[in-house]
């Protein structure tokens, strides 16, 4: 089985697959973006059969992707060190605060926000990130990152609050020589010297391992029943050209629901 | 504005860019004759996000001139320098921008070019 990648999906599509077991719609979603940067994939756990040795962890074997370029480009096999689509669209304020730039320096933002309310107080939301950058453009001014933000606090961090972009993880430039940065969250990609382990088309991930199975992990309390505003990001820096994206499994409410949460919703406690 | 990005360059090497110039169609070749301007700004985006100019490459005149050719057909040949290909940082890759904008009787149209330009270790 391959990773298979539907861009161009309708938002309501999107909330279909990302908004999971417990969580419900409670207000209006919003897409920022070029439309055809969203998309849906699935992929078996594992690889995937085409001489890659690294699959899609088994907590994202389904999912969504924002792209800062068309979401089929993310799709394996990884033919180019250059793939990605220049949409010459505007980049995002909060996501620039995250990467520490400027809205100026920032394209082709993807922003997807969905306000939503929990079953329970604990909600989860598996990641992968992902890019074209790596890693002939490590330590440049391309910086591409991505953010996950509840209520406005960014929680796609590594654990000691270091957000997610180029610069910040990776396995030196080229990988292997220099100054890593959090080199165990990363997996090379690249295409030279050796074949892809990754069926995808990114140079490089975040969030997986060998084994395929610990992607990345948003995880926050929440009051059950109350509305939270989830809003999920990502951008180029510095100019359009190379992809970056942001796989994302669904968003789950995970725990013991609320029995006063269930009274409310008009759901017996008795049905979970 | 269209933009087209190259495979990796080594440093201080040259090589060959072809482009073919059309009308506001997108099909319509624009030959020679019928262009007004054709300048090129050649720049290295650094690792601090800011740009400097390439081998004097700021708005340069290239009807015809200063390396690049336009045929009677329309078809755009940059023959690339060694100076282009010339690294400003000390940086593995280096992102190098050519940028050709041109003005011909019915319009003006813009055309971006991405050189990914490789840091070999034992070039000076």
């Amino acid at each position: 089985m391959s990773l298979t990648i539907t861009g161009s999906v309708a938002l309501a599509d999107l909330l279909t697959v990302l908004l999971g077991t417990g969580i419900d719609l409670a207000g209006t979603p919003t897409l920022v973006g070029d439309p055809t940067a969203f998309g849906t994939f699935t992929a078996a756990a594992g690889p995937l059969g085409h001489g890659d040795t690294i699959g899609f962890p088994t907590t994202m074997n389904s999912g969504i992707l924002l792209s800062t370029g068309q979401a089929i480009t993310s799709n394996g096999p990884n033919n180019s060190d250059d793939a990605g689509t220049d949409f010459g669209r505007p980049g995002d304020a909060q996501l620039a605060a995250v990467i520490a730039t400027t809205l100026a320096n920032t394209f082709d933002a993807a922003i997807l926000t969905v306000p939503f309310r929990s079953h329970s107080p604990l909600v989860q939301l598996p990641y992968l990130f992902a890019s074209e950058e790596y890693n002939e453009f490590v330590y440049s001014a391309f910086e591409d990152g991505m953010a996950i933000w509840l209520n406005g606090v960014n929680l796609a961090t590594l654990p000691d609050g270091t957000p997610i972009t180029i610069n910040k993880i990776h396995n030196g430039n080229p990988v292997g020589v220099g100054t890593p940065s959090n080199p165990t969250y990363f997996t090379d990609n690249d295409i030279h010297p050796a074949n892809s382990p990754v069926y995808a088309q990114l140079d490089g991930f975040v969030g997986l391992n060998p084994a395929g199975s610990a992607p990345m992990l948003v995880q926050a309390t929440v009051v059950p029943g109350q509305v939270y505003t989830l809003r999920i990001g990502i951008c180029d820096v510095n100019d359009g050209i190379y992809d970056s994206a942001v796989f994302l499994g669904a968003l789950q409410s995970v725990g013991i629901p609320d029995p006063a949460f269930l009274k409310s919703a008009g759901c017996p406690a008795s049905s979970f | 504005m269209s933009t087209t990005t190259f495979d990796p360059i080594d440093e201080q090497t040259t090589g060959q860019y072809t482009a073919q110039l059309v009308g506001n169609d997108g099909l319509t070749p624009i030959p020679a004759s019928v262009l007004a301007t054709l300048v090129l700004t050649l720049y290295a985006i650094k690792a601090d996000g800011t740009d400097q100019i390439i081998n004097g490459r700021n708005r340069q005149n290239a009807l015809n001139a200063n390396n690049v050719t336009v045929s009677a057909a329309g078809a755009l040949v940059w023959a690339i320098q060694v100076l282009d290909t010339t690294l400003v940082e000390d940086i593995p890759f280096e992102r190098h921008v050519a940028l050709f904008e041109w003005t011909w009787t019915s319009g003006a149209g813009k055309h971006e070019a991405i050189l990914p330009v490789r840091n070999l270790h034992f070039v000076p």
